[in-house]
């Protein structure tokens, strides 16, 4: 069964989209407005603005890669192809994994679907504590609502896979708060790989709704394209420098591209963003840009439940429970989330981080395993401030994040619940990602050793999916790099629009609190700019 | 540190001499070439975009040690270039700061005196015996000090993500394949 690809067919229908590592001269692009970045903040700005009737240029640094070439549903390729430094990004120290996506659509593109609107609580703490003006739960409502329909997002309808299953029957056993994770989806197959890339085009990823339709509008995109500087003169952004891409996405091709545009919308994501920033000079007369850098710190455990559970199979995340996101002791340790990640093998495999024997005797039970993680709510209290974006000489990009004993509470507190979670959703066995831990086969041995490991850095396996901050908005230029509809504060044609801008991490995942953001923002944006055309 | 969890195959005092002098190691950027004494900007392998010949070695070394029977013996030699290709690609993509991390590790591990001090490990890595090796890996992952746990993962990450990324390393973890009803629907 033959896919259509949307991008053959809306190429060969006249969509301008540009392959920069096949630019052979030095070149320069204009437009209304530049938007740097194709993920979900800078997907949504394209299509609000080109609708708006602005002539639009997207400009993305990864390969466009698209249902055609997802179809294999191989994990090699896609942490290759569609990752930032091919899925080997971590903080500056290693110790903590970072999975970004680099290719059109961004994060989306790679990212499983879970769309949850941010939480009234962290909206109300944007205001009381960051200065976030008109971004309260009634005023955010009608962008969630509308970017809900636009991108088909509704609780999942299927039940949900066995590795889910596991989280939902521990929390019903334990009376803890569970919820169906609403998706971004139309015509999902619940085949599991949105990883990968969904190779159907049933996720509604910027790759397949958003940036379509801004090309539909004539909107340019050029991938293959890194920006690497804005020239700025005075309270201006005058243009921008980029570099085009060999065909590889990794050396400069050595070909160099210049734009320019009206205005310049940055949409780079968490980490890129003020990277770029830093290496232009931009003015930061506050010291503000890089830091506040939020990540959703992520600790995991494994259970070996009775029976297969094939978790590289089926929607990836349908299950979540807030049970100890709202209500503890914040004050000691930070509230989280609980979802499993999908089984996915090379993933669950690095993760694991044992060697020789055990290492294969335990990963060949891998159809077995259920895996649990538990998102931390960071940036909400002073030991969590985050971690700090800066650049090395050579302008690169590197994330400081320092783990405080506050976050070491709340990975000991997550350990303990997920496991617990686990013995009550049937497992046999369970065990944290954690250096020194063993399987244990009981909730009472679990605890007691979960209780007494050493909490610290290497020892835990930490990740995180979810990058953001380093832009933070807000109203008082003392703290924040923009304000709070993304304008940059000190120079006047700049936008910040995506999820650099939050001043803490959500709560929950966040691509939806991006898209509704992004929305707002950019139809401000449009409404002050006014095209000629509109 | 758990005595158990602590260095065999070199003296324990030599271990707590190295772990006073570890916070300096820490202090002085983790793993610094200039610590190791070794040459910084050695090109990469004939074949290589990124390892280095002596890194080629150290992973040709270890990771059949790291993987075990996720390894399988047949076509052993063929399956090890492939991981080191692998590999090789991974360090390839990521930028320069991560590289030097990198790097850094594979420089303490490759130079005579910090290969011994550090991992135990006395003769080069294509010389030692899988034993050395193996109490090598595991007195850096049960290690209290945070530099060893964190290169363990490190190696530990890029042999076995890579080997299990690819079809044989696949097999081994009972993945049935990419979901067979989308899979044959796509690809017939
Ligand atoms: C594996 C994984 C699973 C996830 N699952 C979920 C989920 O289920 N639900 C959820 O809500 N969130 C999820 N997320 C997170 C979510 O997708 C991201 O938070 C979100 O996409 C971030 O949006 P963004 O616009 O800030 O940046 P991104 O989507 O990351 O887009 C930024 C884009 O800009 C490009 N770029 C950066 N700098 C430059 C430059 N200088 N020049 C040119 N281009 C540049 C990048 O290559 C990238 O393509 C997941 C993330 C990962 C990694
Ligand atoms: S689960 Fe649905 S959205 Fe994800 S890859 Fe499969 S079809 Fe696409």
């Amino acid at each position: 069964m033959a896919i259509n690809d949307i991008y053959t067919d809306g190429i060969a229908s006249g969509w301008d989209v540009r392959d920069a590592s096949t630019f052979t001269a030095p070149t320069t692009l204009e437009a209304d407005i530049v938007i740097v970045g194709t993920g979900a903040g800078g997907g949504t700005s394209a299509e609000i603005l080109a609708n708006a009737g602005f002539k639009v240029l997207l400009i993305e640094e990864g390969p466009l890669k698209t249902s055609a070439s997802f179809k294999d549903m191989n994990e090699a390729r896609a942490y290759a192809e569609l990752y930032q430094e091919g899925s080997g990004r971590t903080t500056s120290d290693g110790a903590i994994t970072v999975l970004q996506g680099r290719s059109v659509g961004g994060t989306t593109t790679v990212n499983w679907t879970s769309s949850f609107r941010t939480p009234p609580e962290t909206l109300k703490h944007w205001a009381e504590a960051h200065g976030v003006k008109g971004w309260s739960v009634d005023e955010a409502k009608p962008w969630f609502d509308e970017r809900s329909e636009r991108l088909g997002i509704a609780p999942w309808g299927v039940p949900p896979n066995a590795n889910n299953a596991v989280l939902q029957k521990g929390c019903e056993k334990l009376g803890w708060e569970w919820h169906v994770i609403p998706r971004n989806v139309r015509g999902c197959w619940n085949s599991g790989y949105c990883g990968f890339g969904c190779p159907v085009n049933a996720k509604q990823s910027m790759l397949v709704a958003t940036i379509p339709a801004a090309l539909a509008k004539g909107a340019t995109l050029v991938h293959h394209l890194s920006v690497r500087k804005l020239q700025i003169t005075g309270d201006q952004v005058t243009g921008l420098e980029a570099v085009a891409l060999d065909a590889a996405c990794n050396q400069p091709s050595g070909v160099s591209v210049s734009v320019r545009a009206k205005h310049v919308v940055l949409a780079g994501g968490a980490i890129n963003n003020p990277a770029l920033l830093l290496r232009s000079g931009a003015p930061d007369p506050h010291g503000r840009v890089g830091k506040r850098t939020c990540i959703h710190p992520v600790v995991f455990t494994y259970a070996l439940m009775p029976e297969r559970v094939d978790g590289w199979y089926g929607a990836p995340q349908s299950v979540a429970s807030d049970h100890f996101q709202w209500s503890g002791q914040f004050d000691f340790a930070p509230g989280f989330k609980m979802e499993v990640p999908p089984v996915y093998p090379a993933l669950i495999a690095a993760l694991f981080g044992r060697s020789g024997q055990e290492l294969s005797q335990n990963i060949a039970q891998m159809p077995q395993f259920n895996v649990m993680l538990a998102l931390m709510r960071d940036g909400f209290h002073e030991d969590s401030p985050g971690g700090e974006v800066r650049i090395d000489e050579a302008g690169n990009p590197v994330l400081d994040y320092e783990v405080s004993d506050y976050l070491f509470r709340g990975f000991k507190n997550a350990l303990l619940r997920m496991a617990e979670a686990q013995f009550a959703g049937g497992a046999s066995q369970v065990m944290a990602a954690h250096l020194d831990a063993s399987w244990s086969p009981s909730w009472s041995e679990a605890k007691s050793q979960i209780e007494n490991l050493a909490y610290k850095k290497f020892k835990l396996a930490l990740g995180t999916a979810h990058i953001m901050g380093g832009c933070a908005m807000g109203e008082d230029a003392k703290q924040a790099v923009v304000n709070s509809e993304g304008s940059h504060h000190q120079l006047r044609n700049l936008s910040i629009i995506d999820g650099s801008l939050f001043p803490t991490s959500i709560g929950a995942n966040p691509q939806l609190s991006i898209y509704a953001l992004a929305a707002r923002n950019a139809t401000r944006l449009a409404q002050r700019l006014k095209p000629a055309a509109a | 540190m758990t005595p158990a969890a602590g260095p065999t195959a070199f003296g324990r005092r030599d271990f707590l001499k190295l772990s006073a002098g570890s916070a300096a190691l820490l202090g002085a950027g983790a793993f610094t070439a200039g610590l190791a004494g070794c040459a910084k900007h050695e090109a990469p392998a004939a074949g290589y975009a990124f390892l280095r010949a002596g890194d080629a070695a150290l992973f040709t070394a270890i990771a059949p040690v790291v993987l075990a029977d996720s390894l399988p013996q047949a076509g052993r030699a063929e399956h090890l270039q492939q991981l080191l290709k692998a590999i090789d690609g991974t360090g390839a993509r990521l930028q320069a700061p991560t590289q030097k991390m990198l790097y850094q590790l594979f420089d303490l591990l490759n130079t005579g005196l910090t290969r011994r001090l550090a991992a135990g490990v006395s003769k080069p890595w294509a010389e030692a015996e899988p034993a050395q090796i193996e109490a090598f890996l595991k007195r850096w992952c049960n290690s209290s000090i945070g530099l060893f746990n964190g290169g363990y993962r490190a190696l530990s990450k890029l042999v076995v993500g890579n080997w299990i990324a690819l079809p044989e390393g696949l097999k081994t973890v009972g993945y049935p394949g990419p979901w067979a009803p989308m899979y044959s629907a796509l690809n017939s």
